[in-house]
């Protein structure tokens, strides 16, 4: 750090020396963070293997010979092979206890849990933040009023809202997680709204008043940039949160539909057999946990990136 | 500090009011009923069970007699399993759940501060990187697949220990579960504790102690270790409850009876007593338990006075 922070200060005592660069061109602080998380080999890495992980759940049904719902006979009834993972075959992950090729299953499962994180994580981070802060930005009843909403709702115990959304919404997964989604934004409202709170009485809210900006451009221009870095940081820490909170519903057998999968339906399945055919397990275990490092690198990289101690 | 914990008391009432009345109108909201089977009854059967259990009267009128049965400490009978109360199915699921999180959060305070306070001592050292990569694992790792895993290893290659079951709580059969609820605590208390302590040795008041001549170990415990606590324990307060009450997928897994199956069963079988009072044992027990971090915030951190 100090180090880092000499090196700042010769460089730039060197361009002040150098008359024809005597105009320092100013660094944002968005430029300076992406420069941080790109250092941060941890992170780059993760995020090229998320970029990985999404193309595959993409397009990686091109490579699959069967569909994710087709029983393929053969691979059943094998008693020696018992459905084991094998080129020859085309069942490059194996089969399942069904005989469905786990290859383009996992595919599926990739394509459902991947969407149901980011879409519920989405809706849970903008109902969130323009919840916090609207209640820390307009304070006093209204704020403590808002405040006590949450406070309700977070002693609600969660299982319950997601046991009545799907009671309510039947199967349909997407839906659930728009709606859970929906539920889960009461820690993204009270982490922006402590930040609001502290931004409101800085010098650039109050000259923003001064000139006579209204209190919604306020709000949207400039608190809303402001808490965004600590929003983008809580959102790579969610997605993960939410892929394995659906596992976990799957993994109970109240998630996705057959023959639609999901990862954590995948594992379950996987787990009943698991003394027999390892593979139905370690397959989709793989995914999922190589995803959820990875979103926790990439969560850390950004939170080092841009917190502001850091600099 | 007497009247600011009967503040805060008088403050939960109302909350609670709100939350009872909030999940009883969602579960009457939901559709289908618990007394209906896929035989169908007779009109006339159904219209007696329902005066049995109060359903025909005004939703209001059901909720105010719910109300006024609660504050005796009757959670009411349970519609789905016949000659049951309540209290019958709840009390010994509690204390299955209580037991296993106790432990739990036992084990992960004690050895999560350690790894934290390790890792943070030999920051950026072998030290560091390896405990933070366990540390890694743990949160990666979701309970759903940290407890097969267990078992596969632990019951069915092994056969050190049973895979299922609870037995009146003999250690053999706590193991396996406590081991899956508490990796995932270790794992975050680890972590929050290394980045609070890393935080607290850069601050000013521990150079000045440094700079007094202090020895190291009398910093670590006496200057260090109080600040350090602070963001552990706010993690710790709202986890409490979730840990005490237990986990489903523990449950659901290893058989051990706790809350958390009762809750899952009593919503999908419409068991409108049950799920309504795991929520409302929940709703108290979370409300009491963020009124005591406040109250042990108050107590560890010098700059919060009531």
């Amino acid at each position: 750090m100090l180090f880092k922070s000499r090196q700042a200060v010769s460089q730039l005592a060197a361009a002040l020396a150098d008359n024809d660069n005597a105009v320092l061109e100013g660094r944002s602080l968005w430029q300076d963070a992406r420069r941080r998380f790109f250092h941060n080999k941890a992170a780059v890495v993760s995020l090229f293997i998320i970029g990985l992980i999404i193309l595959f759940a993409l397009g990686g049904s091109q490579f699959a010979q069967y569909s994710y719902e087709e029983i393929d006979w053969l691979a059943l009834s094998d008693p020696v092979s018992l459905g084991r993972p094998s080129i020859e075959t085309g069942h490059y992950f194996g089969t399942d206890k069904l005989g469905r090729d786990l290859y383009a299953r996992t595919v599926q499962g990739s394509q459902i849990s991947l969407l149901v994180g980011i879409l519920s994580s989405l809706v849970a981070i903008l109902i969130g933040t323009l919840y916090g802060a609207a209640s820390g930005f307009i304070g006093g009843r209204v704020d403590s009023f808002m405040m006590r909403i949450v406070e309700i709702l977070s002693a609600m115990p969660f299982m319950f809202f997601v046991i009545m959304l799907m009671v309510m919404f039947g199967r349909q997964i997407i839906l659930i997680f728009v709606a859970i989604g929906a539920v889960s934004w009461l820690d993204m409202a009270r982490i922006v709204r402590g930040q609001t709170l502290s931004l409101k009485n800085k010098e650039f809210i109050e000259a923003a008043n001064a000139c006579g900006v209204s209190q919604w451009r306020i709000l949207v221009r400039h608190i809303v940039p402001n808490v965004l870095g600590i929003v983008l940081v809580y959102a790579s820490l969610m997605i993960p949160g939410m892929i394995v909170f659906e596992s976990f519903i799957s993994f109970l057998g109240l998630g996705v539909q057959e023959p639609q999968t999901s990862w954590g339906a995948l594992i379950n399945e996987g787990v009943a057999t698991m003394e027999i055919a390892l593979w139905q397990l370690l397959f989709p275990l793989t995914f999922l946990v190589v995803t959820l490092f990875c979103f926790n690198f990439v969560g850390d990289g950004l939170r080092d990136a841009l917190d502001p101690k850091e600099r | 500090m007497l009247s600011f914990i009967i503040k805060r008391a008088l403050e939960a009432i109302p909350t609670m009011l709100v939350l009872t009345f909030v999940s009883f109108m969602l579960m009457y909201l939901a559709p289908g009923s618990p007394f209906l089977t896929e035989k169908g009854m007779p009109p006339e059967v159904l219209a007696n069970i329902n005066a049995k259990y109060n359903l025909d009267k005004p939703l209001l009128e059901q909720y105010i007699i719910y109300l006024g049965n609660l504050l005796q400490g009757d959670f009411g009978p349970s519609f789905r399993y016949l000659d049951f109360s309540i209290n019958d199915l709840l009390w010994p699921g509690l204390v299955v759940s209580a037991t296993i999180g106790m432990w739990a959060l036992l084990f992960a305070v004690i050895s999560g501060i350690a790894m934290g306070m390790m890792a943070a001592l030999n920051r950026n050292k072998t030290t560091d990187y390896s405990i933070m990569t366990i540390a890694m694992l743990g949160i990666v790792l979701p309970t759903f697949v940290m407890a097969p895993l267990l078992v596969l290893l632990f019951s069915i290659k092994l056969r050190w220990l049973p895979a299922g079951g609870w037995n009146d709580g003999a250690a053999q059969y706590l193991v396996l579960p406590v081991i899956a609820v508490t990796t995932h605590l270790v794992a975050q208390i680890a972590r929050i504790t290394r980045g609070s302590l890393i935080e607290v040795l850069n601050s000013n008041f521990i150079r000045t102690a440094q700079a007094k001549g202090l020895p190291f170990r009398y910093i670590i415990f006496k200057h260090a270790f109080k600040p350090m606590m602070l963001p552990v324990v706010s993690y710790l307060g709202p986890v409490f409850v979730g840990v005490l009450t237990g986990s489903v997928v523990i449950d659901v897994y290893f058989g051990t009876g706790g809350i958390g199956q009762h809750f899952v069963n009593g919503a999908i079988n419409r068991d409108y007593s049950m799920v309504m009072g795991v929520t409302v044992l929940l709703g108290v027990m979370y409300i009491f338990f963020n009124a005591v971090t406040d109250i042990v915030y108050a107590f560890i951190d010098p700059k919060i006075r009531y």
